[in-house]
């Protein structure tokens, strides 16, 4: 009995001190005691977000050029289609990441076309696959848009399975969890035109 | 009991007989009908968010399509879009008539128009966590993704069937007199 008194009394005594280590926003145990520790690890967790956010929004920005493209120069009404399909999603996706880092990091809304590439030599790449796409019309694009469309969504799926995993904010995870399966139909979608179109 | 009596007294059951079945009747007539006013209303919502968030006014379709063929439907044509179509249709039918069978002997309106958005909610439920994980995952994770306008519409079915007492009146009416007509034919 009197042990049991001592057990609640220390947790009482105690309990202040675990309410202090829950831990600061951002980060996914912060212990209550190491101030600079914890800080540290909340300023590596928010550029950690930062970053796969600025990633995420570059990629975007990619598939949405091409899904405008698509919309004029594809050879079938189902690529066209598939186009409008693009344009709608990344830019809502877009619109949620924007607004999130709006509020929760502290970025200015701006628009989507001044996002700063985080991967130069990707966008490069990318801007050049663009300028080739310009030249094609008909099933020629056809083909080349949908090939294109596999290999960027296969790359994007797979950047926010990894990022779903890492980031610790659960708000961002939540957005997350949204766009995945909205990005698995558009990969799906793209393969089976291609397999149509083949 | 004389006879008059009771030749009164079946004329009396035989009517209240007729007018029960009228009320029925008025019953399934107006569920339908207000089953498909909250059918047009709910997708009159949907057309304007999917318009407004570019992806086309007729996407909604194609989403309900992508019942039958999976994702694909998604960039589909004509096709998709009536099997869609149809397919709402026929949900709203069935959900109207349901309602207006349910609330037959509840006929204020402005109680009925609270009833039917509890209804159109109660819909949303067993649309999102029942039904479409089966049926339809495609269309699942997309309003999942836009609860928004998803709630909205369903506010506006519920707006739709709880009209059913107006609608009623009105078939009522028109049954009323025909089954009035009847012994005199």
């Amino acid at each position: 009995m009197e042990a049991r008194r001592i057990v609640v009394v220390v947790g009482m005594m105690l309990a202040p001190a675990l309410v202090g280590a829950q831990g600061v926003p951002g980060t996914r145990k912060s212990p209550a005691g190491w101030p600079a520790v914890a800080e540290v690890a909340n300023q590596n967790a928010l550029s950690y977000s930062r970053e796969v956010i600025a990633r995420i929004r570059q990629m975007n920005e990619i598939e949405l050029r091409a899904g405008q493209m698509a919309q004029v120069r594809a050879g079938t009404a189902e690529a066209r289609r598939y186009g409008r399909l693009l344009v709608a999603d990344h830019a809502g996706a877009d619109r949620r990441l924007i607004d999130y880092a709006a509020r929760k990091l502290g970025l200015q809304r701006g628009p989507r076309e001044e996002v700063p590439p985080v991967n130069r030599a990707l966008m490069a790449e990318h801007v050049a696959a663009t300028e080739r796409m310009a030249t094609l019309n008909g099933a020629e694009f056809d083909d080349t848009f949908l090939i294109m469309m596999v290999s960027d969504h296969q790359s994007a799926v797979s950047l926010l399975e990894t990022a779903r995993e890492t980031v610790d904010d659960p708000d961002l995870r939540m957005i997350f969890r949204k766009i995945l399966p909205i990005l698995r139909q558009d990969l799906w979608i793209a393969q089976t035109l291609l397999g149509d179109a083949g | 009991m004389s006879q008059a009596r009771i030749e009164a007294q079946g004329e009396v059951s035989s009517v209240g007989m007729m007018l029960k079945a009228s009320s029925w009747v008025a019953a399934l007539e107006a569920g339908a009908v207000t089953g498909a006013i909250g059918g047009v209303l709910m997708m009159t919502t949907l057309v304007a968010q999917a318009a407004i968030t570019g992806y086309g006014a007729l996407f909604p379709l194609n989403l309900i399509g992508a019942t039958f063929r999976g994702p694909e439907a998604l960039v589909g044509g004509t096709g998709v879009m009536l099997s869609g179509l149809l397919l709402h249709a026929v949900a709203s039918l069935v959900f109207g008539t349901m309602f207006s069978m349910a609330v037959l002997r509840r006929p204020g309106l402005a109680p009925t128009m609270v009833m039917g958005i509890a209804y159109g909610l109660l819909i949303l439920l067993f649309m999102t966590y029942v039904v479409l994980p089966y049926a339809n995952p495609i269309m699942r994770q997309r309003v999942i993704g836009a609860p928004g306008a998803w709630f909205l519409s369903h506010v506006a079915f519920g707006l739709g069937v709880g009209m059913a007492p107006l609608i009623k009146q009105f078939f009522r009416s028109r049954g009323g007199a025909r089954s009035f007509d009847l012994p005199e034919s």
